[in-house]
């Protein structure tokens, strides 16, 4: 499977997936030190936003690269089988958010985390994000 | 692994009978992208009651003609 051989929808979800998984792997060399005991690290939040622009930053310059080569595509709306498979993505993407952040929640109340940890809900966030994107690939080449 | 619905189909022999249809002009005239006429050929979607409807009108035949139900 060449990258020039999958669609619009499989080539924006591919670019998707490298920021989402660009801004993931920077979160948690971010939030690193803090399980190493300096804790200090984690409250320089400059380098979070210098990320999350050169995310945006990847999914215009992206998008607009995948959507000039192929402009039929890119200007086609969605059909029955893209809302089916975007709806599914989403269905998955948001039970996994649901969990995951209600988990976070008991355990932060269970063992009384006087805080809620902004990195995690983020890192929760990118990686429902990232299954949500994901899902779509595979359902786009393996059918719904 | 691609999936495969219980339905089949023999939409691309009907395209080629008819003209030697390509899938795009097929899409085309059911509204929906090349795309999702090839994963209805290949049996990787199954289509809503109103592209079944509007595949049967294009080819003049009826549903039963041009899909059967396979038990898995």
């Amino acid at each position: 499977m060449m990258f020039k051989d999958l669609t619009f929808r499989e080539k924006s979800a591919l670019v998707h997936i490298t920021a989402l998984g660009l801004l993931l792997a920077f979160t948690l060399a971010q939030i690193w030190p803090f399980f190493s005991g300096y804790e200090e690290s984690i409250l320089v939040v400059k380098p979070f936003w210098v990320a999350l622009v050169i995310f945006i930053l990847i999914e215009i310059i992206g998008h607009s690269i995948v959507a000039a080569r192929n402009k039929r595509e890119a200007n086609a709306e969605g059909d029955e089988r893209e809302r089916l498979i975007v709806l599914k993505s989403n269905y998955y993407s948001s039970h996994l958010f649901g969990f995951c952040l209600i988990g976070y929640l008991s355990i932060s109340m269970l063992f009384q985390i006087p805080f809620l940890n902004i990195y995690f809900v983020f890192i929760i966030f990118v990686v429902a994000e990232i299954v949500n994107y994901s899902s779509q690939l595979i359902l786009f080449r393996r059918g719904v | 692994m691609a999936k495969q619905i219980p339905i089949s189909n023999n939409i691309k022999t009907l395209r080629f009978l008819t003209g030697e249809m390509t899938q795009q002009d097929l899409a085309e005239q059911l509204g929906v992208t090349r795309q999702t006429v090839a994963a209805i050929e290949q049996r990787k979607y199954s289509p809503s009651l109103e592209v079944a409807f509007k595949i049967s009108k294009i080819f003049g035949k009826s549903l039963n003609e041009i899909f059967t139900y396979e038990e898995p």
